[in-house]
């Protein structure tokens, strides 16, 4: 391997460029696996697509450069205080908008640190959401018969179907 | 939009849910109601809450019929009263939880029949509000001279994945009669105990930890009485017993607990009053063999304390009651001992007072991690 690489580019599903470096790249197996093909191989013109649309690689990009440090080397206390500061940061966005295409990124991916902390901040957002609100964001019908839903109510008193 | 997240994400979301968030969410649709009641599911969640959700519960010792309180101390270090079992109204004579076991609880209380007649058991599960009558023992042990004694144990191993209820009877100091309750099978079974031989009586309290329970016992052997432990291998029934560690056996100043995956005895120091010393046995719970010693790991000392009596291990913390001496005035409550920092956290006992609670001088502590664990068998 070459060890000039210092960056790799990489094209989104929506066929835009985007740079990322060696040491953020580790943080996902395959993307992992990308830069050592295209730095074995003879032709170095040809640049691999993610399956993640340009508004969400952004981030993920963000999020492995950030920790990649970290990722590599190790770090103190006091760094990984603040990274933690910096993920309550990052994670903040809407589930509609981009933290759903996060979490299949990562899933995609295979970054654990990132699909453990999107399924966190999902899990902690729908704390606070009523069965309608979650049904609307995850495409579901209530598919339950007025006579189901009398039951689940006598199981569990205070259930809500909305 | 938002896109179709696929089923490995979603159970992995529903997984970090509080129970009470998930039993909600079973109105979603009848996909969700249906993963959410899987045991695969379930033993996710349970997994994921033992390493992230570890709260203490904790009651104050009961005697007649004054009703008993149950209260959470949480992983946030916040303490609040559980909903307790609406059973408990009718039936809370002298009730205490035996143990508690992946979120399940089982609470024993007194039987008015007659004297000496076994506790009637009630498993439930605080978090779901499951709860259930275990049925009555075969052993109805009528007749019987009012000293007896009867012991219980209750705790799940994961070789066979079931819950058992263990019950001894001690009779002119010595045990019996012992019968098993497999929640599997909905049924009580006799046992034997030839192995128990010289046992004469036990302490109250018990642990289960990696399928295998636990108790202080009394053993008579060569005419010397000598404290020992008893052990009860959950998949296998079998009892052995253990040599205890070289501590000053008292059951109002020691307690048998888990360490780091090993069984452990919290004991009040033989020489210094103020100090608890804690003791671990040198090899991992659950097997049946081998050479079993103690260390002594830690000696904390409570130097404000004119009284201390440890409950449990939660995480690095030593649960305990004492009686602290403070400069306004001596009072009894619960306390935490932290066995990094050496420091004593106080002051549950305003928040219990807030909440009702009369000042006890014996309390009884578990460690619990809150599930959907169903208790099985017979609802009502």
């Amino acid at each position: 391997m070459s060890s000039s690489v210092e960056a790799i580019t990489v094209l989104s599903s929506d066929g835009d460029e985007f740079k990322i470096t060696v040491s953020a790249a580790k943080l996902s197996k395959p993307l992992n696996w990308m830069l050592e093909d295209v730095c074995f191989s003879d032709d170095c013109d040809e640049v691999p697509t993610i399956e993640v649309n340009s508004k969400t690689l952004v981030k993920v990009i963000e999020y492995c450069e950030k920790h990649a440090p970290r990722a590599n080397s190790g770090a103190s206390d006091s760094d990984a205080e603040e990274l933690k500061k910096w993920d309550i940061e990052f994670m903040k966005m809407d589930v509609k908008d981009i933290l759903f295409h996060i979490l299949m990124a990562a899933n995609y991916l295979h970054m654990e640190g990132l699909y453990d902390l999107a399924c966190q901040t999902a899990a902690d957002l729908m704390k606070g959401m009523t069965v309608s609100q979650i049904r609307k964001i995850f495409h579901i019908k209530n598919d339950f018969s007025s006579e189901e839903q009398e039951q689940l109510r006598r199981q569990h008193p205070g259930c809500s179907f909305d | 939009m938002a896109p179709f997240l696929p089923q490995e994400i979603i159970t992995n979301i529903l997984k970090r849910l509080r129970v009470k968030s998930l039993i909600r969410f079973q109105c979603i649709c009848k996909h969700w109601k249906s993963l959410i009641n899987t045991p695969s599911f379930i033993a996710d969640h349970l997994h994921h809450s033992g390493s992230h959700n570890h709260s203490i519960i904790f009651h104050p010792r009961q005697k007649g019929d004054r009703t008993l309180h149950f209260y959470l101390l949480d992983c946030e270090m916040q303490v609040r009263e559980v909903q307790k079992a609406p059973l408990m109204d009718y039936f809370a004579r002298d009730a205490a939880i035996v143990f508690t076991s992946n979120g399940l609880v089982c609470v024993k209380f007194d039987n008015h029949a007659s004297c000496g007649s076994p506790p009637r058991l009630l498993l439930w599960n605080p978090a779901t509000r499951d709860k259930g009558l275990v049925p009555t023992n075969i052993n109805d042990f009528g007749d019987q001279f009012s000293w007896n004694k009867i012991f219980v144990g209750f705790g799940f191993s994961p070789i066979i994945n079931d819950y058992k209820i263990v019950m001894f009877r001690f009779s002119y100091r010595a045990v019996d009669w012992v019968e098993l309750y497999s929640l599997t099978s909905e049924s009580w079974k006799e046992v034997k105990c030839g192995t128990l031989a010289g046992l004469m009586n036990l302490w109250d309290q018990t642990v289960t930890a990696n399928g295998v329970m636990y108790w202080f016992g009394w053993l008579e052997r060569h005419g010397s009485r000598d404290v020992t432990i008893v052990s009860f291998d959950i998949a296998n029934e079998v009892f052995t017993l253990i040599p205890s560690p070289d501590f000053y056996p008292s059951p109002y100043s020691s307690t048998l607990t888990v360490h780091e995956d090993r069984l452990a005895v919290l004991s009040l120091n033989r020489y210094q009053s103020k100090s608890i010393d804690l003791w671990v046995m040198d090899e991992a719970i659950g097997s049946s063999r081998g050479i079993r010693s103690w260390t002594k790991k830690y000696t904390c000392v409570f130097s404000s304390y004119c009284f201390v009596c440890p409950l449990t291990i939660w995480r690095n913390e030593i649960f305990c009651s004492g009686v602290h001496e403070r400069p306004e005035n001596v009072r009894l409550e619960p306390a935490l001992f932290n066995l990094t920092t050496n420091k004593i956290k106080l002051g549950f006992m305003d928040t219990l007072c807030n909440l009702g609670h009369h000042v006890a001088y014996k309390y009884h502590a578990f460690n619990y991690v809150e599930s959907l664990v169903p208790i099985g068998g017979t609802k009502f």
